[in-house]
């Protein structure tokens, strides 16, 4: 976080916007809940490159960088890292190879010897206790290598090694005591520090509570049935609300400052001047008011400046509001509470806390290390400082760091040896292809597209950005609300109107909803809920059947559904004359030809699908299903800002049909025959099944083409949930694919359940390029896959960069939302979900009147391996250069690392992967491709991660 | 000949009802003390099988009864211990349980609600970390609700009450990772306990005025003092459990664990335990129209303050946990006013209607969105009815009544700091008299760095 420098005297109030400014930057930027998408938790670092920032972050909000250690060490004891990962990992951030010292190891030997042979994971007392209650001073350490064993027997006495253990713990010991310093002082940023050291009381337990109590009354957005009266600002607000009656005795005197004539700025200078803090610690204390309750504070934050995201109307709110209130509150409780305790609080710091440093930890580890390396106490009295230090440099977030690499680079040489072999002996696409399918470039999708693929050659499939490049804001029949139907980064500019065929039902559906709502209100009210908690005992049927059989209560209640208000036919208002002009809000109704054209036609070639139409291209959004879940839109699609992509797949086919939109197409030179027909779908990735638009309007060759794919595309859906069955632990292994699909829908109407699928848990690699590169591969559901065809791209290789300026960024949101919900679930991820009580319609907390919790709940990435995405992209490295260079967003994210990038050949298939110094190629060190006959062999009885393995080809090369 | 056969059937099946969840939950205590913790799928399963045979057993309990014509039942099972004279003061706990209407319908509902939430559960914590911990309170509490249910005497019914409050407590404090849950897990066990020595006291009281502590389905009372007294004691015990003025702040604090453990306690049963002590000890208080009056009263202020807070409140859990409160209130005034069975069908519906409404808790932005899309329309505006009806001056004062809880914490804030300045000046004037005798025993706060100590046996070994 940058402060504004020292030497500059500057104005407050600027220093305070300025402060404000940075410290907004690192509040969690979620928008309400229903509009949940995934982006980099850690965007604002997005500037540093991504070890340096990882660090940064932690520090300033105290969150962890990294997997937990314990993770590390039981990956390499199962594998998942191996030694040589750990001797690659540390070579590349050119660890030195020279000795530390004559006599000594070097470097590289001894953080070898540390990673993969590490000691017990004990601090404090309980050193003591290991070197009393083991054996430790009485047996040497296992795993040493020979020369290292001949040392320390030499070292040893004719009566075994007591002797050589207890001098060398000795030498250790002294060793550790001198290299911690004897006391850190951290000086008290908040009063409430200050507080809670000299009393022992959190005032934050308290003011937090009264915090939340009120962001909850002025924020809500239509739980409460009485909502907070005339909410036109939140400094005002609470200076009106609770400027009259306070009975705690927290808060005597908060009556009287709420008198005076501040608003939210002037307050907010007026508290930080009795703080005593200069413009230039403004920074400091902001920051550190901010994240007492970071969660609250950042929907402030989404209040103000993307007010158009929250479910109702959003009251004029602002941070600086918040923080003026949270400041005066902090002072006036910790004022009263040191009263109370007969404690001094000075206003103005002061005093700091003191920490010791603990030499227990540094004296094993050098103790353990010192066996291992054959090290002597002679040897440790001559160089004990510097092997202290070397032990207390490389702390646990630097091991974890290397680890980290390691951990990675195992995984991605798997992807690359694959890809490298595939790449020289493609599966090419089928000749007479019977459908083509475009889906979204989701990486749930890629078994999907493997299993259809397996059983039906014939179809060739596609991958391309889920809002199939219609950007719209779409009205959706009998929805309240437009919804924006493209990546959260863009503003769409035009509307899309999805209207009735008739009366549609509207009047019948409008008295259901008043029905409803009187019944949802009425149970929390005194007269007319004790009626209905009179005649509740009928709702014991509902709750027998739902908890007990919910596939039959959701039956019930479909069918009820389709009697009460039938789905209607609708249609879209797609198309506007080439002269209308746009709303007065901006958008305009619909898309002339020429700008569908232009839709159709960068989708077309952006997959490489321009000539050998098949009759039938479906264009395949995809959502999911689930009920109470109020993460479920983190569960739809990431490229249509967290809803379904059904709407879009519905509005491209439309276009792409238009005889309009193909005349112009033709005279692009993009001939798309007459008897291609496209139709748009949407697939639901948490039930398998699809569904239809526009059927009705299919020619009847298309028609026929369709229902000939149906019984396949079924059968692909059940292998499909087959498959993502094995990852649920609570259904069995061995089940037939037709009774994994029933388990996979009884999710998805389930209550209790809190995984109705796995989401983006297993997405780690990003694959831009030809099918043939990836056709015929298990890919474990790991692989966003991108359709490009490098063969027809320009010069330049334009339309790699459009892809990549646009999968970029998505990709890495959602891995690295991944890998930070993963890596901390306190500070970026928000927990278990079990707990999770909504609020305000606008996020979730941890049971009662906790801050807001944001990020991805355990249960969706308790699966993850928190890796950066690896992007291999089909071009030549020198072209990859070229983009990086030249694309702003691609440049950050690529040289900061916060993606990793390979290149394949298109030509010569040679791999190379972007070292930190450059294009390296990638050498597959005699490591074997695994091989399966088919996906259902391969992962069948099998709960874990599996290793990416080549299928058999016969049936692929049979097609083509 | 019949009769008594199904009646032994019915007493039985009450029993099981209580034992198994008990056995289930003992064995599995027994093996995790012995160090051979089963795994969760097998406490899973124990579960499933627990809660499946409790909750039929339940139920066949009470359609027989039903079918039997509803004569209540009293068996007793002998007695744990006595004390003095048999036939002059004497005290004896005995073990027997008692069955009859009030007693059914609860036993009915735990029957109903622990079985459904029970196979909630057990998808629910699939994976959880100390799901296995949760699945045994939840059959304790299963076997202490029913024990509280099926009590002959005030003795027994206050040892299901005491394992109800304590499983609560613990399913509050269930993630005990963060400082949330555990403090308002003790600011419940806290008030449970202050209510529990008013239901001690009245089983005192109980048993010199009636010398046994047995409980009785006519009106049978011995004086009106004594009524008084106890019924006013009782009041009290109940208010704690049923979450009544001026006990109530707890209630939505109680909302941090896993939703089922909410749904059940909160919404259904443990709420309803103080309407169930009510209804069971009416006969002994009755009489006393202080008593009833006193019900009436705390049901009344209760049902209306809940009222008016529950309307302020933004988040799913409080909104629900106060409309619990307010029908409760309801429940209380019916009591005092002495229509039994309004009351208990009161009760059994309500359970079942809340229960459900915290279990679809998750639910309230998608149903929010359904409702919407009904409409096509935002929900119209709620609430209006207070700006018509008050001045804007009251309204703003009543919304922040609304908004701070009645002020119930302030005023037990203000409570609890004179009470703890006065034990702070103890403390400071105990601190001076010791220093007085020996100066060098104040313990002195300053902190000093870590040492390594060179353990006994590193000395040996230099040795």
């Amino acid at each position: 976080m940058k402060t504004p420098s020292p030497t500059q005297p500057q104005d407050p109030l600027c220093a305070l916007l300025d402060a404000l400014e940075h410290a907004a930057h690192l509040l969690p930027a979620q928008a309400p809940i229903a509009r949940f998408v995934h982006h980099n938790t850690l965007h604002a670092y997005e500037e540093q490159p991504f070890e340096e920032a990882l660090l940064t972050a932690s520090r300033d909000l105290a969150a962890e960088p990294y997997l937990e250690e314990e993770r590390f060490v039981e990956a390499l004891a199962t594998g998942r890292i191996t030694p040589g990962d750990i001797e690659a990992a540390l070579a590349e951030v050119g660890t030195p190879t020279a000795p530390l010292a004559a006599g000594l190891p070097s470097l590289f030997a001894w953080r070898v010897v540390r990673l993969t042979t590490p000691p017990p994971a004990l601090t404090g007392e309980a050193v003591s206790w290991w070197l009393t209650e083991t054996d430790a001073l009485g047996v040497i350490r296992p795993g040493l290598s020979p020369e290292a064993q001949a040392r320390v027997d030499d070292a040893s006495t004719s009566d075994g090694p007591r002797h050589y253990l207890a001098s060398l713990w000795q030498a250790c010991a002294n060793a550790a005591r001198e290299q911690c310093s004897p006391c850190k002082l951290t000086a008290f940023v908040r009063l409430r520090d200050q507080v809670l050291e000299t009393t022992g009381r959190d005032v934050d337990v308290f003011v937090n509570g009264f915090v939340i109590r009120f962001l909850g009354g002025y924020l809500d957005q239509g739980v409460a049935y009485w909502p907070m009266p005339e909410r036109d600002g939140l400094y005002a607000t609470f200076r009106r609300i609770h400027g009259q009656s306070v009975l705690d005795p927290w808060l005597d005197g908060l009556r009287a400052e709420l008198t005076e004539p501040y608003d939210g700025v002037g307050r907010a200078l007026h508290e930080l001047g009795l703080l005593g803090a200069s413009p230039s610690d403004f920074g400091a204390v902001v920051h550190a008011t901010l994240q007492a309750l970071p969660g609250w504070a950042g929907m402030v934050h989404q209040f103000e400046t993307r007010p158009d995201l929250t479910p109702g109307t959003a009251p004029p709110t602002t941070l600086v509001d918040y923080l003026a209130l949270r400041l005066l509150l902090d002072r006036i409780v910790c004022q009263n509470v040191a009263r109370s305790s007969g404690t001094q609080l000075s206003l103005r710091g002061g005093t700091a806390r003191a920490t010791f440093e603990d030499p227990h930890a540094i004296a094993l580890e050098l103790f353990v290390q010192a066996q291992l390396q054959g090290l002597t106490p002679a040897d440790l009295a001559a160089h004990g400082r510097l092997l202290a230090r070397t032990v207390a440099e490389y702390d646990s977030p630097a091991r974890r760091a290397t680890y980290h690499l390691a951990y990675e680079r195992h995984f991605r040489n798997q992807v690359l040896d694959i890809l490298a072999v595939q790449a020289t002996a493609r599966i090419p696409d089928p000749a007479e292809p019977l459908a083509q399918i475009v889906f979204c470039i989701d990486e749930r999708e890629e078994s999907y597209r493997r299993q259809l693929e397996e059983i039906e050659p014939r179809i060739n499939t596609f991958g391309y950005a889920g809002h199939f490049d219609v950007m719209m804001r779409f009205e959706g029949h009998g929805a309240p609300y437009p919804v924006p139907l493209c990546p959260p980064i863009l503003t769409p500019k035009h509307r899309v109107r999805e209207v009735p065929e008739g009366e549609g039902g509207l009047s019948r559906r409008k008295r259901l909803g008043a029905l409803n709502h009187r019944r949802r209100v009425a149970t929390r009210t005194l007269v007319r809920g004790s009626l209905m908690s009179l005649a509740g005992i009928t709702s014991a049927i509902s709750l027998i059947a739902r908890t007990l059989f919910p596939p039959v209560a959701e039956h019930v209640a479909t069918a009820l559904r389709h009697v009460l208000a039938p789905e209607v036919a609708t249609r879209f208002e797609l198309t506007r004359a080439d002269d209308a002009p746009a709303g007065a809000d901006g958008l305009y109704d619909g898309y002339t030809f020429t700008e569908q054209a232009n839709i159709v036609e960068s989708l077309l070639r952006g997959v490489g699908l321009v000539e050998s139409f098949s009759p039938l291209v479906v264009i395949l959004g995809h959502g999911s299903t689930s009920v109470n879940n109020p993460h479920a839109s983190a569960y739809n699609c990431g490229a249509c800002a967290g809803g379904k992509g059904g709407a879009n797949a519905r509005a491209f086919a439309l276009m792409a049909n238009a005889p309009e939109v193909r005349r112009i197409l033709r005279e692009n030179k993009l001939d798309v025959p007459d008897t291609t027909s496209f139709i748009g779908a949407c697939h639901d990735t948490a039930t398998d099944g699809i569904e239809w638009y526009d059927v009705k309007d299919l020619t009847t060759s298309a028609r026929s083409t369709l229902d000939a794919l149906l019984p396949t595309l079924d059968r692909a859906g059940a292998l499909d949930a087959h498959e993502r069955c094995r990852r649920f632990t609570d259904v069995p292994l061995g089940l037939s694919p037709e009774r994994a699909l029933t388990f996979a829908i009884r999710r998805t109407v389930d209550l209790a359940q809190p995984r109705p699928e796995y989401c983006h848990a297993t997405n780690a690699v990003c694959v831009v390029g030809r099918r043939s590169l990836t056709r015929g591969l298990y890919l474990d559901r790991r692989a966003f896959l991108v359709s490009y065809d490098p063969t027809i791209d320009d010069e330049e290789a334009h339309v790699l960069e459009r892809i990549l300026g646009a999968v970029g960024p998505v990709g890495a949101g959602i891995n690295l939302e991944y890998y930070f919900s993963r890596v901390d679930q306190d500070r970026y991820g928000s927990g278990t979900k079990l707990p999770h009580n909504i609020t305000g319609l606008f996020g979730v907390m941890d049971g009662h009147g906790s801050d807001l919790r944001t990020g991805l709940h355990w249960q969706t990435v308790e699966l993850h391996e928190p890796m950066r995405l690896l992007v291999v992209a089909e071009a030549t490295p020198k072209t990859l250069g070229a983009i990086v260079a030249r694309h702003a967003v691609i440049r950050r994210l690529v040289q900061n690392r916060w993606i990793l990038v390979a290149s394949v050949d298109p030509l010569t298939g040679e791999v190379m992967f972007l070292e930190r110094d450059g294009f390296k190629r990638h050498a597959q060190d005699g490591r074997t491709i695994p091989q399966a006959a088919s996906s259902r062999e391969h992962y069948q009885r099998n709960r874990e991660h599996l290793p990416m393995a080549q299928l058999a080809r016969a049936p692929f090369e049979a097609a083509c | 000949m019949l009769n008594s056969v199904v009646a032994q059937f019915v007493i039985a099946l009450v029993v099981a009802m209580v034992v198994l969840p008990l056995l289930a939950f003992s064995l599995v205590a027994l093996l995790q003390v012995s160090g051979r913790t089963p795994k969760d799928k097998t406490l899973a399963g124990l579960a499933r099988l627990t809660f499946t045979c409790a909750s039929l057993a339940g139920l066949v309990a009470g359609g027989l009864y039903v079918l039997r014509g509803g004569t209540p039942l009293r068996v007793a099972f002998g007695h744990w211990f006595s004390l003095g004279e048999p036939d002059g003061r004497h005290y004896g706990f005995d073990v027997a349980v008692l069955i009859d209407g009030v007693s059914l319908v609860y036993l009915s509902l735990t029957a109903i609600l622990c079985g459904t939430v029970g196979a909630f559960s057990l998808r629910y914590m699939q994976n959880e970390r100390g799901a296995g911990g949760f699945l045994q309170l939840l059959l304790l509490f299963t076997a202490s609700m029913s024990l509280l249910t099926v009590a002959e005497s005030l003795d027994l019914l206050f040892v299901g009450w005491e394992l109800v409050g304590i499983t609560s407590a613990l399913l509050i404090a269930f993630y005990r990772d963060r400082s949330g849950p555990v403090r308002h897990g003790l600011l419940a066990f806290a008030i449970y306990r202050v209510c529990d020595g008013a239901l001690l006291t009245a089983l005192i009281v109980l048993h010199h005025a009636t010398g046994s502590s047995s409980l009785p389905t006519e009106v049978s009372i011995a004086g009106g003092g004594s009524a008084t007294l106890f019924g006013i004691l009782i009041l009290v015990a109940s208010l704690g459990k049923s979450a009544q003025w001026p006990f109530s702040s707890w209630l939505p604090r109680a909302m941090e664990g896993p939703t089922p453990s909410s749904a059940i306690m909160y919404g259904a049963l443990s709420i309803h335990a103080g309407a169930y002590l009510l209804l069971r000890t009416a006969p002994l208080w009755e009489s006393s129209s202080a008593v009833r009056v006193a019900v009436v009263a705390i049901g009344l202020v209760s049902a209306a303050l809940g009222s008016l807070v529950g309307r302020a409140q933004t988040d799913a859990k409080s909104s629900l946990a106060y409309a619990a409160i307010v029908q409760v209130g309801l429940i209380y005034m019916e009591i005092g006013f002495g229509w039994q069975r309004l009351a208990l069908m009161h009760v059994a519906g309500h359970a079942i209607l809340r229960t459900f409404e915290f279990l679809r808790a998750p639910s309230l932005i998608a149903d929010h969105q359904v409702l919407e899309s009904q409409l096509g329309n935002a929900a119209p505006r709620t609430g209006a009815l207070y700006e018509r009806m008050l001045p804007k001056k009251v309204r703003e004062s009543l919304y922040v009544l609304a908004l701070e809880r009645g002020y119930a914490d302030a005023v037990a804030a203000r409570f609890f700091g004179s009470a703890r300045r006065i034990l702070l000046a103890f403390d400071r004037f105990d601190e001076r008299t010791a220093r007085l005798f020996d100066p060098a025993d104040v313990v002195c706060r300053s902190e000093t760095p870590p040492s390594i100590v060179a353990p006994a046996k590193l000395e040996e070994s230099i040795r």
